[in-house]
């Protein structure tokens, strides 16, 4: 186990690769013709393990920072980040590619490891003026 | 070859990936049909973009008070940049900005409203 | 020196793609798809002024560009606002 700061510039070294395949592969997406199109778009509710408020903040300005991926909305109470994704194959790849970089930003971003859990099911949501939130 | 040269001509090969990006986001604009795409698209100038332009402009023009400025400066636009697309992602969604058609997963789709209007 | 016609063409370069984008602007069709239009503009625009900055020699050219990347997303985020209606 390595100590905390060293955590911190093994994610922000791990983070600038994903960052540049990132951009690359949205520039690529730009540039191709489009009857040779990879793009499948999704917009995936993926359950976080983030409790603080910094936490929030960093995990979604991390992925809108990826190009191709966007959090449009969170719901702290539920502990869910909707994410918009321009290259999703399936449901659980994208899911996969958001905890992946969440758990890495928690380990390097926590001293400790602490709570890791993720709630197991999604919410039923409804539109907005019924449940009455402002946020 | 003396060094300052060097630092320039690499500096403008940053200058110009920089501007190389911010075109293709702006042709990325036209092509991509929905307002979450073009978010995306438009993030790759607002973080790899402006970032190289900076650091093109740092190595021409370099010093030590510079550098201290530019790498703020790069930080500060990476930080930002998120933010203000999250911003504008989350208002189309309260807007009801529909996603393409093309999108395949949606699990928003239940918490919009029914009216397809907005602005 | 090399960097003086250079600086020229990249600033040319840059004037097209802030057009194509000032065209995506004026298309629309919705305020959210303005909003990300103006944001690119700005991103060229902060281009800008360093290959301006860089071209003319002046001294606060990274002050410049130091306040404009701090205060940016502030367009974003008020143009946010108003395509919302206020909502957050």
């Amino acid at each position: 186990m390595m100590s905390w700061p060293f955590r911190i510039i093994g994610f922000l070294l791990w983070y600038a690769k994903e960052f540049i395949t990132a951009n690359l592969s949205v520039t690529a997406e730009v540039l191709r013709p489009r009857g040779r199109s990879k793009m499948k778009p999704a917009i995936v509710a993926v359950p976080a393990a983030s409790r603080s408020d910094s936490e929030w903040t960093l995990i979604s300005s991390l992925i809108t920072l990826t190009p191709g991926t966007l959090t449009i909305t969170i719901s702290k109470e539920h502990g869910i980040l909707y994410v918009h994704g321009m290259f999703v194959e399936s449901r659980e790849q994208l899911v996969g590619e958001i905890q992946e970089m969440e758990d890495r930003m928690l380990h390097a971003a926590r001293r400790a490891p602490g709570d890791l859990t993720r709630p197991a099911e999604l919410p039923v949501v409804r539109p907005l003026e019924e449940t009455g939130e402002s946020r | 070859m003396e060094l300052t040269d060097l630092a320039d001509i690499v500096g403008l090969v940053f200058i110009f990936l920089g501007i190389a990006t911010i075109i293709i986001s702006a042709i990325g604009l036209f092509k991509l049909p929905d307002l979450y795409l073009r978010a995306s698209a438009v993030g790759t100038s607002a973080g790899l973009g402006v970032a190289s332009i900076v650091l093109g402009a740092l190595l021409m023009d370099f010093s030590g008070t510079n550098l201290i400025k530019a790498i703020i400066a790069i930080i500060a636009q990476l930080l930002t940049s998120a933010v203000g697309s999250m911003a504008i992602a989350r208002a189309g969604y309260l807007n009801n900005a529909l996603p393409a058609p093309i999108t395949h997963i949606d699990e928003l789709r239940l918490t919009r409203r029914e009216t397809s209007g907005g602005r | 020196m090399i960097s003086e016609w250079t600086l020229e063409v990249a600033l040319i370069l840059l004037a097209i793609g802030m057009v194509i984008a000032a065209v995506r602007g004026l298309l629309g069709p919705r305020t959210m798809d303005r909003a990300v239009a103006a944001d690119l503009i700005f991103f060229a625009t902060i281009g800008f002024v360093a290959l301006i900055g860089l071209r003319t020699n002046i001294e606060a050219l990274f002050d410049i560009i130091l306040i404009a990347t701090l205060l940016g997303f502030m367009a974003a985020l008020s143009m946010a606002r108003l395509g919302s209606g206020g909502r957050r």
